[in-house]
């Protein structure tokens, strides 16, 4: 579609890397969708930018699950301030959640975080490399990299973020709503 | 990567409802999809980045026509603004355009919204992979009827794959 509709100071009601907001938009442009794919890495966070252009409340987080699930694998999400154009100190977290069903978002309530516009890290890890969820997975490395750090040995997420650039190349279908529900 | 700074806004003269469902993959397919369920209203998130006045609502038609279908928009607490009304969906692969009473719909977040009657008529939109669509914010609701209701009851489908094109036309001359 060639019409045009300008961008929006308007948060839309699911936030995520993907999308209008990340910064991994352009990067991704014309691939496929995200599909299913395990995590990288047992224990490690992956962090990305989003830029929240006005204020806005987190009221829930959620991450999109893939076809393979098991209540044994834990997965934790949360929501960074900036620190120098680098994750730093934890607004929110889910806390480490069993995984719930295949195919599906999950969604984990939380109290409302209040978000000034601004630039935020949304933070995913999971407990185990059989667990799925959906993402994109680069063929470029260089790609990610200038999106997102990462950080092992980090399930729970951690209060404070401690970064590196690392060489993982999934971007994570994941993020927060705006909205309470459905 | 990118930064979409803010800018002016200056709408042509339509506006549709892939503002936040096109994010995922930008360029993705435009595709038809047989409607999945009779009477299934589906609710497709979009920014409304100025005050603007709709007069028309349109759809995207694919080759199976046949149904009764409802057109809508609703602000984002689900009150509706606008509909059609049950109108007949007319002809096959082409855009069909429906007057409405001409209504404000302010800036912020809104949901375009359509209903079709049975579950062998099929209309334009991105099809996804579940939950991708939920995801982007799509929500639905089982109505059991074809008249999209005054106050929407969503429900998160977990395995819609549908984010159809709904068009809200700015321009009365539309047709």
């Amino acid at each position: 579609m060639t019409m045009y509709n300008p961008p929006a100071r308007i948060v839309p009601p699911m936030v995520a890397p993907i999308g209008i907001w990340g910064f991994i938009d352009d990067g991704l442009r014309g691939v496929a969708d995200p599909s299913s794919g395990a995590w990288e890495f047992a224990d490690r966070a992956a962090y990305f930018a989003v830029a929240i252009p006005t204020t806005t409340v987190a009221r829930r987080l959620w991450w999109a699950n893939g076809a393979t699930v098991n209540a044994s694998y834990n997965i934790d999400v949360g929501i960074y301030r900036d620190a120098g154009h680098k994750p730093g100190v934890k607004l929110v977290s889910a806390g480490s959640t069993a995984q719930g069903s295949a195919s599906e978002v999950q969604f984990v309530n939380i109290t409302d975080v209040t978000l000034a516009a601004g630039l935020y890290w949304l933070a995913i890890t999971c407990s185990s490399t059989s667990a799925t969820i959906l993402r994109h997975a680069s063929a470029v490395a260089a790609m990610p990299k200038g999106a997102r750090f990462q950080e092992n040995s980090a399930l729970p997420l951690p209060a404070t973020a401690t970064p590196v650039q690392g060489t993982g190349v999934n971007v994570y279908l994941f993020g927060f709503a705006t909205t309470a529900s459905p | 990567m990118s930064y979409s700074a803010p800018v002016p806004v200056f709408y042509s003269h339509v506006i549709y409802s892939g503002d936040l469902t096109v994010t995922t993959s930008r360029y993705y397919s435009v595709g038809s999809l047989t409607w999945a369920l009779a009477d299934r209203a589906i609710y497709v998130p979009v920014r409304i980045s100025a005050p603007i006045v709709v007069k028309k609502l349109g759809i995207m038609n694919g080759a199976d026509v046949g149904a009764t279908l409802d057109l809508g928009i609703y602000d984002a607490a689900g009150t509706k603004l606008v509909s059609t009304g049950a109108q007949s969906q007319g002809s096959g692969s082409t855009m069909v355009i429906f007057d409405v009473t001409d209504t404000v719909i302010q800036m912020g977040l809104c949901y375009f919204a359509v209903v079709l009657s049975n579950n062998t008529s099929s209309v334009m939109g991105y099809n996804r992979t579940a939950p991708i669509p939920l995801s982007n914010g799509v929500l639905t609701e089982a109505l059991g009827s074809t008249a999209l209701p005054a106050t929407a009851t969503w429900a998160a489908n977990q395995t819609n794959t549908f984010s159809p094109f709904v068009f809200a036309f700015l321009d009365p001359t539309a047709a």
